[in-house]
């Protein structure tokens, strides 16, 4: 492979070597070898679990004792592995230096800026001003307009992109020879993430860094990256350039990382409304004072119009905090909200909770994670036959109808008697949506339910829910952010931002030509 | 049994402390309970004239025995265990004395010191010690177990509705419990208790009613934050009734940091009893209780054997509730799985 025939290039300012963890007899990563060199960006790609971020912990030292690593990481003349936390020390930060994936929680909220980016500049015995002159500096260099005026800010009060930007800065600090990026851009919007990477790159050029870019987006870093590594549950599958191995990537599972293709959302004919929404908002009081008294409204969703006919499926689409959610919730009734929802001729709004239960049956929810959405002390049948307990229906009647259920949404039927953690997060989600086709809903409302699964089996679920509306004439509201699955499932697709809609018209028309620069920067940012 | 249970049972075991604890205050707990067959005023078995009595379980007229009375044998009476000598053998409990029987043979004044036959000595009606001790160490742990379970019960009950339907009713609850909270309850008992007349259920009313609060609020943190978990929101949209969805999908999973606290809630429930019976405001006077003992011990300084066994039953009981509530604690704890 590419990276191994150079494998005596001396310049190599990083060279991990037959790098193996293991925690008890799991082989958490297997044989990576890669080299990495000045001015450098190595791409480290797999799903969650695949082993890439522990593999550039291990090479920080970061690792939890427990797990065993054996192999060598050569950092010059020492070898990483065999350093001790003393040693180790003085290479963090200093040679090696890490951007966390989550800003909010990687920033001490207790923190000013100034301290935040400061504080290791500090420990080096800088002055007061020098630090400060620095610090500055740093904010201008990863593009943080009004410097100064920033110093004295907590994390909360900046933006998100503002804190990743604070973060990349700290990192860059004592200028290290090598930056490690754990997926800088995944708790970022859309529109954002570009921005960052874009950042990242052009950072590295000037200082002539070697970046360890990892993702789980093999799309994402194609333009970014100069080699690849591609991993699955530890193994690499597949390791070279860039150039290489996106025109001709020789493992299945590459080419299934690759496969943006979830096939086309089927047509429908013309058929009636089943739910209608009139002027629905959603506001959530924010309270103060002695006694509680509403100041003022938070307001999570704009009133807004939608009409959605049977077996129809309409997209929503936004970034997060867009209201997305706060509609899917109060369109099921969960959260309170204004305006008319007015499904199968019944305004759910003028229900109360009594006599919406037995409406509830007609319109059903899938959450997006799959972890927390099944209780786990009940086990599938439990599960799935909970709402089939309400009805009035004989024991064998019900057994029968989970039965139905597993089969639509293609598990066998022995997977009754499992529990939630005995199965993956896909076949969670099978559970979940069995759980809601269970009651045979009419409109199905579908929480980003394919986000937290990987490439794989998003495509699995997406084809079954393609069937299922097909078969069963079931409308569904698809909220998502990923615009590649919508595109594959609905034929409407409404985009919302900040709690307003941008725009509203069908699946083809919006990807043709869309109405805002908003909805052109989402799409972009999907190809 | 659920692997969660059982990998927490394994916790508990590995905590050797904790365990040996359990392990000893059943022990002790078990004894009290059959405190009859091991400290009595009775003979546990009696054999008379080719038949077998058992005065433990039974009352037999003096006249069973060839006495004169109609009334109950007094087994201590040494006209009565000549008679049963005669024709017959008697086997005693390891005490010969009940937690009311004094010791009528003494020649040296009440408190006497601890002797072969009274192993702690005897209090100020010549009471055997050793006897009051485990029929109050019965009382004692029975009417805490009793007192934490239901006020357990009372305040899960009550912190589940709490967060649960959250809104006005946690706020009217919680400032309440608040106002309830702030009350002394050491004197409202006090004060309650001395309008009615001394007795087990009265007390056991009174100190329900102001120590139903303790777990309310653990409870109502857990249904606060499991309220909104989208299995409990999949429930609701099922049309699952608000009851069915608290007991089936979110007590199971809050009951973990409740039985934790039950222990250290039992340890406070026997130490309000015990300073209760101290002051005087606790059981009838007539009962075997550590309180008792201890006031006893405070009363007869020249006497040290009251006040130290009262002492160490307290110390020692309480110290191993103490252990087996940090076990049970850590074999609990979500975060050493």
């Amino acid at each position: 492979m590419h990276s191994i025939q150079d494998a005596n290039n001396p310049q190599a300012l990083l060279t991990v070597a037959h790098l193996n963890i293991q925690h008890q007899q799991q082989v958490l990563v297997d044989n990576l070898n890669f080299q990495l060199h000045a001015g450098e960006t190595i791409a480290i790609v797999g799903e969650s679990g695949s082993g890439k971020s522990i593999s550039s912990m291990a090479v920080l030292g970061l690792l939890p004792s427990t797990l065993k690593i054996k192999g060598q990481a050569r950092l010059g003349q020492q070898d990483l592995l065999t350093l001790k936390t003393e040693q180790l020390r003085q290479i963090r930060g200093h040679k090696i230096a890490m951007i966390f994936q989550e800003p909010m929680t990687a920033l001490n909220p207790l923190h000013r800026v100034e301290k935040i980016i400061g504080e290791t500049l500090l420990l080096q015995g800088w002055s007061k001003q020098k630090t400060q002159a620095r610090i500055i500096e740093l904010l201008n260099d990863v593009g943080i307009s009004q410097p100064e005026e920033k110093l004295r800010r907590y994390p909360h009060e900046l933006s998100g992109g503002q804190r990743q930007r604070v973060m990349i800065a700290m990192a860059l600090a004592l200028d290290p020879d090598i930056l490690i990026a754990d997926e800088p851009t995944t708790a970022l919007d859309v529109t954002l993430q570009a921005q960052i990477l874009h950042l990242l790159k052009s950072l590295q050029q000037s200082r002539n860094m070697a970046m360890i870019l990892i993702s789980h987006d093999l799309n994402l870093v194609r333009r970014y990256a100069d080699q690849v590594i591609v991993m699955n549950k530890g193994v690499v599958e597949e390791q070279g350039s860039v150039a290489e191995i996106f025109k001709n990537p020789k493992q299945a599972y590459t080419r299934d990382l690759l496969n943006h293709d979830f096939g086309e959302a089927i047509q429908i004919a013309d058929s009636p409304n089943i739910l209608a929404l009139h002027n629905v908002a959603v506001k959530f009081p924010i309270k103060q004072g002695l006694l509680n008294r509403v100041k003022e409204y938070f307001v999570a969703v704009e009133p807004l119009d939608l009409q959605l006919a049977q077996g129809e499926s309409i997209g929503i689409v936004g970034e997060s905090g867009s209201g997305k959610s706060s509609l899917a919730l109060a369109i099921t009734r969960l959260i309170k909200s204004d305006g008319e929802i007015v499904l199968l001729g019944t305004d759910l709004n003028q229900c109360n909770e009594k006599q919406l239960r037995p409406l509830r049956a007609e319109f059903q929810i899938v959450f997006q994670d799959p972890f927390s959405s099944l209780n786990p002390r009940l086990n599938v049948e439990q599960t799935i036959g909970e709402g089939l307990g309400l009805k009035k229906l004989s024991a064998t009647e019900i057994s029968q109808r989970i039965d139905e259920a597993l089969e639509k949404v293609e598990l066998p039927i022995n997977f009754r008697t499992r529990y939630p953690h005995e199965l993956s997060g896909g076949q969670r989600q099978r559970v979940a949506l069995a759980r809601a086709l269970v009651l045979r809903p009419k409109l199905l409302i579908l929480d980003e339910p394919t986000s937290a699964l990987d490439r794989t089996t998003q495509r699995a679920i997406v084809k079954l829910l393609r069937r299922l509306q097909q078969e069963h004439q079931i409308s569904y509201l698809f909220i998502s952010h990923d615009l590649q699955v919508v595109k594959a499932l609905c034929q409407k697709v409404l985009v919302l931002r900040h709690a307003q809609v941008m725009e509203f018209q069908s699946t083809e028309q919006l990807f043709l030509n869309p109405k805002t620069e908003y909805t052109r920067q989402l799409i972009e940012a999907s190809q | 049994m659920s692997p969660l249970m059982h990998a927490r049972l394994k916790r508990f075991k590995e905590n050797q402390l904790g365990f040996a604890c359990l392990i000893v205050f059943t022990v002790i707990f078990v004894l009290s309970l059959a405190s009859e067959l091991i400290a009595n005023d009775k003979p546990l078995l009696v054999k008379y004239d080719h038949s077998l009595y058992v005065p433990v379980l039974k009352s037999y007229p003096e006249t069973t025995f060839g006495g004169v009375f109609e009334t109950e044998a007094d087994y201590k009476d040494p006209v009565v265990q000549q008679l049963i000598n005669e024709k017959g053998w008697a086997v005693w409990p390891l005490i010969k004395y009940s937690y009311q029987t004094p010791n009528l043979e003494l020649a040296v004044p009440v408190p006497s010191a601890p002797t072969s036959q009274n192993w702690l000595g005897t209090d100020d009606q010549g009471r055997d010690v050793l006897a009051r001790i485990l029929y109050g160490l019965r009382v004692s742990l029975l009417f805490g177990f009793a007192l934490t379970i239901a006020s357990a019960i009372l305040g899960i009950a009550v912190g589940a509705i709490q967060g649960y339907y959250g809104g006005w009713i946690d706020l009217l609850g919680q400032r309440i419990l608040e106002v309830w909270g702030g009350l002394p309850m050491l004197f409202m008992v006090m004060i309650l208790v001395s309008m009615f007349t001394p007795n087990v259920y009265w007390l056991f009313l009174i100190m329900l009613l102001f120590g139903w609060t303790t777990l309310v609020g653990l409870v109502r943190a857990e249904f606060l934050k499991a309220r909104n978990l989208d299995y409990v929101r999949a429930a609701r949209s099922l049309g699952v009734e608000d009851r069915t969805i608290m007991l089936r999908h979110i007590l199971p999973n809050a009951m973990s940091s409740s039985l934790s606290q039950l222990p250290f809630m039992l340890t406070a429930n026997i130490t309000a009893l015990t300073a209760l019976d101290f002051l005087g405001y606790g059981l009838p006077p007539d009962a075997a209780s550590l309180g008792e003992l201890l006031l006893q011990g405070k009363s007869n300084l020249n006497a040290p054997w009251l006040a130290l066994s009262g002492f160490f039953t307290l110390a020692i009981v309480l110290s191993l509730l103490i252990y087996i509530g940090e076990a049970t604690r850590d074999a609990f704890d979500p975060r050493r799985q």
